[in-house]
């Protein structure tokens, strides 16, 4: 059995063989430490990187214009001059593609965000204060989960009129926080009742210490699981959105419309018109939920 | 009848809409890309079997007054037998097959008498008799029913106060008299809508829920079992049919689908027999799959997109004549809707009797010409238009299609508002739309009456636009009381011309339909009439 | 333990109240904002305004704080719970009992629902287990790569592919194969038939329960990965008890609780929210019936439905809660 009191500190125990460093590291320099050696995170992290430069310079990337579109060129095939050909109405597939992706990822990493800040901060108060704080947390989780998703998502998008970034963001968060405070809820629980705590509490400890660095640590990662996924989860909840009638709409520019749009075509001999734009999301997801997983492995105060 | 599309309601009409629905006996000579028939249908020698075609979950099966879309008349065409029907190529009434043998008027069109046949039953054995059709169209006119095709009792005396009607006398058991509260030259053929004028069975009237799960009929064929909602009815051949219009088919499988698209897949797996919808997505899978087992036909439905001709820029003109040419209606539908449709050429659907394929000047592309009008209206690049139509109809594409055209040829820039239905339709109602917005029409019965008067007459019942041409309208009442159909056609002619000058509305294109069938069936022929696949002649192999 | 059950099932009232006052709002709200269903239903030309009115009285749709945006109309929603209370679920648009509908739509849904789950829950943890114990092999990329795309592609793009590629292409070379049995044949059909109401939703289930598979699979795999550095497990294992042994008894059983939680969410996503999957298969579900509501605002199905679909989530949702009980006892409730 591990020594309780080694849980306490910060630093790793002296016998290892890494090199000198501060003996009280904080936990965020141990994990940049251990992320620099996964080769996993350099490669996620370019991708992403080169997705994130997408959609914030999306002019870096293409001159042509993704509003231009002439039906003359409609569903062209991608060509020698043309790489990614043309999509169904006629307009520049790339230039499509690289200006669809500030929108998509706005909304899927804002709805990320916010529902994993909600869901943590929710999750924890629920699992760790039993009693009225549980109970209410619960139940009112419990309304919201009711709620459909289409009717959430066509009643509020009726009341908002416009479908920009923040109005799809705030009906995807409105409808997901729910599950990530369970999960939450979940892993506090369990993490609650483990030895370190009690000893931590036996010692003194007050319920913010134990919060913030023994639960949220460890009871932390199917969280960061799940909320990688829901990056890519959401970036497929925008599609479907539009698919169900709901989402942006045409003529704006985001990978959804176009994966909408080219779907029916894939299989009556156009597959480019889907492949591309999903070969983006997966390529986003991926690199997402690669660097989720390395982070989580990086955090795990267990790889000391 | 009027072409609309929220999900599942395809059809709806005012209460001057008139649904043509014939016998489906003599339909052969009317198509004119007939196809997929090698075996020979005769009557006396049915062929039987069963086989299944797609349908969309109807409303309503009884009583037959509540149905007022083409899903429920798709079923009720088969278990019923019309009251009155119409000839396809003059509009006239004609009486093969149907349950009244005569329909007579006095000469000012106020009293009409209709005489039904001896002998004629329900697929109970209740007798089909005066009394059977006045209490249908009592209980049909009785505001406390709720019936949809109430409209349809609204021209006869003493409709909508209670829970008989004074124009109706029986005057014996098989007549009755019609008295109309006003003159209505077409009122014998408005009789041929057969859901609004079916005589209902008196078990029926006693148990209307019950008859709404197996409806009793006077047709060909009867319900066999009960209506499988969301998964399908079936009917079978009725034994002690006495009419002229018997069927093939031992039975027919309506299944259910709510998609085209999984239909579509049905099809593909062999569910399916018969397919009568193609989603322009799987167009090209499904006609190539199809091979020799397919037929295209030209229907009378109408796409056009009104202008709000109160509001400015649409109160010029030219500014709507230049919209009209600035766009490529046949690349459209190319490259959009795979080819199925017909760019408009007048405002009645070609295969309206009357119409003609050269009168729509405006209707061709011509982009110098467009810029042209367009600057004399006063137009400008960078102007804005907002286009506007329901969503989740399939209608996203060709609206963009046409925005990307406009936006080419004229500079301008556009935005699309797809709205909900009932959005939609309030938007409509209140005459708030600031651009053109997307209608659909389809006939009622053949005649060009039936485009113009609705579509571009003063208060036309889908006249949008708030267009009002009074020389127009005179010419309309003119073309109703001329002598010959031939006459009138050349006087409704002179009409459309007023207004496809005025162009209040953006004509785009007729509709063209594919069917397909799978290897069960042959002699898959289309009643142009009915606009649908003539059931009765499916012959299984 | 049996006092919190009780005191959980008391909480189910406020719960349920709570969610039909928030749908019923939202109901009101989109009625008020989208305009008026009863003359929605009639598509461009309506029957006479009389017979309009009276489709709204009956609906209770005649309301005054249905023109005022904003109106919670608790008149409304006060006499819908008075009918609850007798039993009476209403009826829909068409006239037909929402009693009906629902029990013509359940059976179809459970059966899809329990195909779903079986199938996300046994090949989840399967290769969550495989992932996690080989962590950074083979085995682990290739489960990693292949749940990021499960996850990637919509349910509307995923479930056409297999409808086409694998029920009809694969399909068909099986049908004209003769050493298949016939039941096997009759899983590979694009859409749903009532004739085979099992076999035929084999497929659907699938499909449905991917996007679930993926999170399960790496809920498994870390949640795993994490328990296999624990002491106890160093514990065991310097015992010498057999990998199996350490695995199926001891650590299986700690890494399954957001397993299990995110089971107990899922369960009520798929019951209410298939409708893609079931468009795509032409499926007659729950999910059908909630699009068809929504978008025709037919309030009174919407209520009456996700209501019972409610019920339905907080019993699977209280039966997680249980359930964390027995897979870690130190998990307690007053």
């Amino acid at each position: 059995m591990s020594d309780p009191a080694m849980s306490l500190q910060e630093g790793p125990p002296a016998e290892q063989t890494e090199p000198a460093k501060d003996a009280n590291r904080s936990l965020w320099g141990d994990a940049w430490y251990e992320l620099k050696r996964n080769p996993i995170f350099w490669v996620a992290s370019t991708m992403a990187i080169f997705v994130i430069l997408l959609a914030v310079f999306p002019f870096l990337w293409t001159n042509a214009d993704p509003s231009t579109c002439r039906l003359a060129n409609s569903r062209e095939k991608p060509s020698a001059d043309h790489w990614f050909g043309y999509t169904f109405q006629g307009c520049d597939m790339w230039a499509k593609v690289v200006y669809g992706a500030s929108k998509s990822l706005a909304v899927a990493a804002l709805a990320t965000t916010f529902t994993t800040i909600i869901g943590i901060t929710m999750g924890t108060l629920a699992g760790f204060f039993p009693g009225w704080v549980d109970t209410i947390i619960s139940r009112v989780t419990d309304i919201f989960f009711g709620l459909p998703f289409l009717l959430g998502a066509v009643v509020f998008l009726q009341l908002f009129q416009i479908r920009n970034v923040w109005t799809i963001t705030t009906v995807l968060t409105l409808l997901g926080w729910t599950t990530l405070t369970r999960i939450m809820r979940g892993s506090v629980l369990s993490t609650k009742n483990k030895d370190y705590v009690d000893a931590a509490r036996a010692l003194g400890a007050t319920n913010g210490h134990i919060v913030f660095k023994h639960i949220l640590p460890n009871a932390i990662a199917p969280v960061f699981v799940l909320s990688t996924i829901a990056l890519g989860g959401y970036i497929g909840a925008e599609a479907t959105l539009t698919f169900l009638g709901v989402g942006f709409q045409q003529p704006n520019t985001t990978w959804g419309l176009l994966i909408q749009e080219g779907q029916p075509y894939a299989l009556q001999g156009d597959p480019h018109l889907l492949v591309i734009p999903c070969a983006f999301v997966v390529v986003t997801v991926l690199a997402f939920i690669l660097l989720g997983d390395a982070l989580r492995d990086a955090l795990d105060p267990r790889n000391r | 009848m009027r072409m609309t599309t929220p999900m599942r309601v395809a059809a709806a009409a005012a209460s001057f809409a008139l649904l043509v629905t014939a016998c489906g006996g003599g339909g052969d000579e009317g198509d004119k890309d007939a196809g997929g028939g090698t075996g020979s249908a005769d009557p006396d020698n049915p062929s039987g079997g069963t086989f299944s075609i797609n349908l969309t979950e109807p409303s309503f099966l009884a009583p037959a007054q509540n149905c007022y879309e083409s899903e429920c008349n798709k079923v009720l065409s088969a278990i019923n037998d019309p009251l009155v029907g119409i000839d396809a190529e003059t509009g006239e009434l004609q009486f093969e097959g149907t349950l009244a043998e005569s329909v007579e008027s006095n000469e000012d069109k106020t009293v009409w008498t209709l005489k039904l046949r001896d002998g004629l039953t329900f697929h109970n054995d209740e007798p089909v008799n005066a009394d059977a059709l006045m209490g249908a169209w009592n209980y049909s006119a009785n505001p406390k029913n709720e019936m949809s095709t109430a409209g349809f009792m609204t021209h006869i005396e003493g409709a909508g106060e209670g829970e008989t009607m004074t124009g109706l006398k029986k005057v014996d058991d098989l007549t009755v008299e019609l008295t109309l509260k006003a003159p209505f030259q077409a009122f014998g053929q408005m009789m041929s809508y057969l859901p609004a004028w079916a005589p209902i069975a008196p078990a029926c009237l006693e148990d209307i829920e019950a008859c709404n799960e197996a409806p009793i009929g006077t047709g060909p064929y009867m319900m066999d079992g009960k209506w499988n909602h969301d998964q399908g009815i079936t009917v079978t051949r009725w034994e002690g049919y006495q009419g002229d219009r018997g069927g093939q088919a031992d039975s027919i499988e309506f299944t259910m689908f709510a998609d085209s698209v999984a239909a579509f897949r049905g099809w593909q797996g062999g569910t399916l027999d018969v397919l009568d919808t193609l989603e322009p997505t799987i167009y090209a899978e499904a006609t190539g799959a199809a091979g020799e087992s397919q037929l295209e036909t030209e229907t009378s439905s109408l796409t056009y997109m009104g202008f709000p001709t109160k509001t400015a820029p649409f109160d010029s003109k030219e500014y709507r004549q230049s919209f009209s040419m600035a766009f490529d209606r046949q690349a459209v539908i190319d490259a959009v809707l795979n080819g199925q449709a017909k760019p408009s050429t007048d405002i009645p659907t070609p295969n309206i009797p009357g119409a003609r394929d050269d009168a729509c000047k405006y209707c061709e592309f011509n982009p110098e010409e467009a810029k042209k009008l367009f600057a004399e209206a006063g137009g400008k690049e960078g102007d804005t238009v907002e286009l506007i139509f329901n969503a989740g109809s399939g209608h996203e594409g060709w609206v963009e299609a046409i925005g990307n055209e406009l936006k080419n040829n004229l500079g301008i820039n556009f935005t699309m508002k797809g709205m909900e239905w009932a959005q939609y339709l309030e938007l409509l109602d209140a005459g708030g739309a600031k651009g053109p917005f997307r209608l659909g029409w389809s006939k009622d019965y053949p005649s060009p009456e039936n485009f113009l008067r609705p579509i571009v007459g003063t208060g036309g019942d889908v006249n949008r636009s708030e267009y009002s041409n009074k020389e127009l309208d005179d010419l309309v009442t003119e073309g109703d009381a001329a002598a010959t159909p031939e006459e009138a056609q050349e006087i409704y002619a002179q009409a459309s011309d007023l207004a496809l000058e005025d162009l209040p509305l953006l004509p785009l294109w007729s509709g063209i339909k594919t069917i397909i069938w799978g290897e069960n069936v042959e002699n898959i022929v289309w009643d142009p009439v009915e606009e649908q696949v003539s059931l009765g002649q499916v012959i299984v192999k | 333990m049996g006092r919190y059950l009780a005191r959980r099932l008391l909480q189910f009232i406020p719960v349920v109240v709570g969610t039909m006052f928030l749908l019923h709002y939202m109901t009101m709200l989109s009625i008020q904002f989208g305009g008026d269903p009863i003359r929605a239903l009639f598509g461009d030309n309506p029957p006479p305004a009389q017979v309009i009115e009276a489709m709204r009285a009956r609906f209770g749709l005649d309301n005054g704080c249905l023109e005022q945006k904003g109106n919670p109309c608790v008149g409304i929603f006060w006499d819908r719970m008075l009918q609850y209370l007798q039993f009476d679920f209403g009826i829909n648009f068409r006239g037909r009992e929402i009693t009906d509908l629902v029990g013509e739509r359940w059976p179809v849904t459970l059966r899809l629902t329990l195909i779903a789950i079986i199938f996300e829950t046994i090949v989840g943890v399967i290769l969550g287990v495989m992932a996690g114990l080989r962590k950074d092999k083979f085995v682990d990329n290739f489960v990693r790569f292949s749940t990021t795309l499960l996850i990637a592609f919509p349910t509307f793009v995923f479930g056409v592919i297999i409808q086409v590629l694998v029920a009809l292409a694969l399909g068909d070379w099986i049908k004209a194969q003769d050493y298949f049995p016939t039941w096997f044949k009759a899983m590979f059909t694009p859409v749903f038939l009532s004739d085979y109401p099992w076999l035929s939703l084999v497929i659907p289930g699938l499909v449905l329960g991917a996007f679930s598979l993926a999170a399960i699979a790496r809920l498994t795999r870390t949640s795993l990965i994490e328990n296999l550095r624990s002491d106890y497990v160093r514990t065991a294992r310097a015992k010498g008890l057999a990998q199996r042994r350490v695995i199926g008894v001891h650590t299986l059983r700690n890494s399954l609780i957001p397993v299990v939680t995110y089971i107990g969410i899922d369960v009520g996503t798929l019951l209410g929210g298939a409708l893609v999957t079931e468009r795509i298969f032409n499926i007659p579900g729950v999910g059908g019936l909630v699009f068809q509501s929504v978008t025709q605002k037919d309030s009174t199905v919407v209520i009456a439905v996700v209501t019972m679909l409610t019920l339905v989530f907080l019993t699977a949702n209280l039966i997680v809660d249980v359930f964390y009980a027995v897979l870690d006892p130190r998990i307690r409730y007053e």
